[in-house]
């Protein structure tokens, strides 16, 4: 066994990092698809103020980023369906409100080495304590997004029609944005607090050059993700790298390759 | 027996610009109305008040004889907008997963094809002759081709009351004409209410039984035998109208 799988914090950080592999690009496909990528990156903006009072007040950090982040999901749900033309401007300010708000908790801790780890991701910090956390609502995640697909899939291509259809869409929404606020917590641990928005969006945009449907935009997209992260994970291993940042430094890549190869195909058909 | 369409004394505006005032309006099952008036005379919006997608200002409107604001089981209802065709062009689903969609409610506990809803979907498609299509992508067909997936889309759950606003824009005159069968066999064998909107004058004359004229925010219910297709044609030979010169009893003129 490669060395890099014998260090049982490696271990952890590797199955954590598969998990959010697949989840994060999973319901990119869907924000990405109602044009909503911004709130990846809203709510991650408040899951850092989270973690920031969590440090603060000796707090499981993750349980208040998901607290957080899955009250501040269900206030720009609530905006969104209200104020949808101005939804990008609220959005906006949310964010600014959820990084000013971690700003200031994070210039209140006497030690602010632990933020940086949820800020860029590391691999030595998921405990055993993450795994009970990750793994059970990863497990219920994924279940949702796939007791549910047609209506995701319909909310995404036509959220105004698909009521017609008979899709339960404020439920499906909400739960949606729970789901969205759940995982951006759960991949602060690996990928950080800053990128974990990319991580959400890449791999779909790659997919998206290629993919010749719905389904296949989700399988391309997860396969995406999970490349990138293992390649991440074990270059920053050996080389010494923030894995958060070499993680995204491959998903360009990969998108990279993926327009390099839809240029190809174009050329091809010509 | 209870009207599929109940409108009394319905009222709306959009943003206090008044569109419709005190209309009445019923439509029975075995109906197949035309929605018929010069562009802006309130025909889109008041389908829109039919599906729940606006609020009456004020007024009363039954649905399958509930209540609007209580009925819940749209999937009863099917509709096609007249901007159907305005979606994201660039959107990764295939004609056979835009399809798929609309059987939601037929899906079981994962919402997913199974091999019979598979079957509908196919045989729909043929219907509507795209069954080469089935695994092209939405953006790729051109827009009468696009046109007809949403037709197959808004059929493909067995509606009983089915809204079209103007559902053949860019559609070809062979199509056309298989259309307006299908459409017809819809209602007069399947039974099935039909609502459309069409400047049309073949499915006016031919085809609908009742004609519901817009005009001077109002609408007015005619029965289409009342229209002469001669008289018709006469009128768009020399004038761009569709409908013949008539009085409405209560008031109002088509020209306005
Ligand atoms: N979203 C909207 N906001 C404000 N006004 C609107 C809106 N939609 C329609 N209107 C106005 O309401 C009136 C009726 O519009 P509607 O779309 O119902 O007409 P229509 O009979 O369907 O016309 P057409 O034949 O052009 O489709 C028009 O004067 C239009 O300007
Ligand atoms: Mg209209």
């Amino acid at each position: 066994m490669p060395e890099v799988f014998t260090y049982s914090f490696m271990q952890r950080t590797f199955l954590v990092g598969n998990i959010i592999a697949v989840i994060a690009p999973l319901i990119g496909v869907f924000l990405i698809l109602k044009r909503l990528s911004l709130i990846g990156n809203t709510i991650s903006h408040i899951a850092l103020a989270g973690v920031a009072m969590g440090l603060l007040l000796g707090i499981y950090p993750v349980f208040l980023a998901i607290l957080f982040s899955v009250l501040a999901a269900l206030g720009i749900e609530k905006i969104r369906s209200r104020f949808n033309d101005y939804a990008e401007l609220s959005l906006s300010i949310i964010l600014a409100a959820g990084l000013g708000i971690a700003a200031i908790l994070i210039g209140m801790l006497k030690n602010s080495t632990g933020i940086m780890s949820y800020l860029f991701g590391s691999l030595t910090i998921v405990s055993t304590q993450d795994l009970y956390v990750v793994i059970p609502m990863a497990i219920v995640i994924l279940l949702v997004i796939f007791v549910f697909y047609y209506g995701f899939f319909f909310l995404s291509f036509n959220e105004k029609e698909a009521r017609l259809a008979g899709i339960p869409v404020r439920f499906l929404n909400l739960s949606f944005m729970i789901i969205i606020a759940v995982t951006v917590s759960l991949s602060m641990r690996i990928v950080g607090g800053l990128l974990i928005a990319s991580l959400i969006s890449i791999p779909v945009a790659s997919a998206l050059q290629l993919a010749r449907s719905f389904k296949e935009t989700i399988f391309l997209s997860v396969m995406a993700g999970v490349l990138s992260v293992n390649t991440g994970l074990i270059s920053s291993y050996y080389l010494d790298l923030a894995p958060g940042g070499t993680i995204i430094i491959v998903n360009i890549l990969f998108f990279l390759l993926a327009l390099f190869l839809k240029f190809l195909k174009k050329r091809g058909r010509v | 027996m209870t009207k599929m369409v109940r409108v009394r004394n319905l009222s709306f505006s959009y943003d206090g610009h008044p569109v419709l005032k005190n209309v009445n309006l019923d439509i029975e099952k075995e109906d197949f109305v035309a929605f018929v008036g010069p562009n802006g005379s309130g025909k889109s919006t008041l389908m829109k008040l039919m599906i729940g997608e606006l609020v009456p200002d004020s007024g009363e409107l039954r649905i399958l004889g509930t209540e609007i604001s209580e009925f819940r089981e749209w999937s009863r209802i099917a509709y096609m907008s007249q901007q159907v065709r305005s979606f994201n062009y660039s959107f990764p689903a295939t004609v056979k997963e835009i399809i798929a969609a609309n059987l939601y409610q037929e899906m079981g506990f994962f919402k997913v094809l199974n091999k019979k809803l598979e079957e509908k979907v196919e045989s729909i498609l043929e219907l509507v002759g795209l069954e080469d299509y089935k695994n092209k992508q939405i953006g790729s067909l051109s827009g009468g081709q696009q046109q007809r997936v949403f037709i197959a889309r808004t059929l493909v759950n067995d509606p009983e009351l089915i809204f079209l606003d103007e559902p053949m824009v860019g559609i070809d005159a062979a199509f056309q004409d298989d259309f307006i069968d299908l459409i017809n066999r819809l209602n007069k064998d399947l039974g099935k209410c039909i609502v459309m909107v069409s400047h049309d004058i073949h499915v006016i004359s031919k085809q609908a039984n009742k004609i519901a004229c817009f005009s001077n925010q109002n609408v007015f219910l005619h029965d289409s035998a009342d229209f002469e297709i001669d008289e018709i044609y006469g009128e768009i030979g020399c004038q761009k109208r569709i409908i013949p010169e008539h009085q409405h009893i209560n008031g109002g003129d088509t020209d306005a």
